[in-house]
């Protein structure tokens, strides 16, 4: 980034209220894909951006403001998942009946009935699919096939190394795939 | 190419990875466009079912999504945690003064014991009361090794 952009992005930050407009569709779709948990997701936004406002002023510029709000849902999330480790939240995880609405959803766009109950079924394997991945390939595949992120800036938003990032990409694609019954 | 897509090869069209080669191959084979086309639209599925579902709550009518904190809700973090620390800190200490306190006045009593033990010892090893001290000047004890008959424990009088 030129020294120009990096002041842009800096600058941005001063409308902390636009900025909460713009980023924070994004970043609940994340919070929800990665966490298939509505309550959590919306109490997770609300504290990605509480830190971003707090941590505004040390923002230097250095990445968009896309990706450092991202950055910090991830770290969010991977805290979260940590405390979910244990078994009492494993049991009150209440993500199931919320997911299951998600798939009965269907947008009216597939031409016949049956096509459309095999749409819901794919959809279904797809969600169980990436609700058995590991907590990072779960990021990167989400992070990559929601948002539609490039490896370059999945890498910048994790931390991780690009070629990181592409091994937990086929290696989740590969799950899901499994799972759809498109294995050959 | 003749030979059909291999499973790294389906999952690297996913990421845009396919060479020439395989983009000329998978136009001209059904079973391979078949593979790439249903990977292809459950990840399609997936993504428009993630955002129909995350912007429903956004929906909600006359929902704030963003309201700027006060000063006091920006500090309030930092004086919950040096408040937890002061708590921590005197759950801690408190304890251990007591503890030492305790150990101090305990220490005092059994030495003012001791004192209350001594005098004790030094009156009962008394032979006779302070007051009769002078009498004991003007008579003579028998030894301590010579029987004396009961009726006759008296002190005799000094020549």
């Amino acid at each position: 980034m030129t020294i120009e952009e990096r002041e842009g992005s800096a600058r941005e930050l001063d409308d902390f209220e636009g900025i909460v407009r713009q980023h924070r569709p994004r970043i609940a779709r994340y919070l929800m894909a990665a966490l298939r948990d509505e309550d959590a997701a919306e109490t997770l936004v609300q504290e990605c951006m509480w830190r971003a406002y707090r941590a505004r002023a040390s923002f230097r510029g250095d990445c968009k403001v896309s990706t450092w709000l991202l950055r910090i849902a991830v770290n969010l999330v991977r805290d979260h998942a940590r405390v979910r480790k244990l078994k009492f939240w494993k049991a009150a995880q209440v993500s199931s009946t919320e997911v299951a609405d998600v798939w009965e959803s269907i947008p009216d766009t597939a031409s016949s009935p049956e096509d459309r109950v095999m749409a819901r079924d794919q959809l279904r394997r797809v969600w169980h699919a990436v609700d058995s991945l590991t907590e990072k390939q779960r990021t990167v595949f989400v992070l990559r096939f929601v948002e539609e992120l490039e490896l370059a800036e999945i890498a910048e938003t994790t931390g991780m190394k690009e070629s990181t990032v592409k091994s937990h990409l086929y290696r989740a694609l590969g799950i899901v795939r499994e799972r759809i019954g498109g294995l050959s | 190419m003749t030979e059909h897509l291999s499973e790294r090869q389906i999952l690297a069209w996913q990421l845009k990875e396919q060479t020439p080669e395989e983009q000329r191959h998978v136009e001209h084979c059904r079973r391979c466009q078949g593979q790439v086309a249903s990977l292809d639209r459950a990840l399609s599925l997936y993504r428009s079912s993630v955002h129909r579902w995350s912007a429903a709550p956004q929906r909600e009518p006359g929902r704030a999504i963003w309201t700027t904190p006060s000063r006091w809700q920006l500090w309030r973090g930092t004086a919950i945690k040096w408040a937890s620390a002061a708590a921590l800190t005197l759950a801690v200490a408190v304890p251990v003064y007591t503890h030492r306190v305790i150990e101090e006045r305990n220490a005092a009593r059994a030495l003012a014991d001791q004192a209350l033990l001594d005098q004790v010892d030094l009156e009962v090893s008394q032979t006779v009361p302070d007051t009769m001290e002078p009498l004991t000047q003007l008579v003579e004890w028998q030894p301590a090794d010579t029987e004396v008959p009961a009726s006759s424990n008296k002190p005799r009088r000094t020549k």
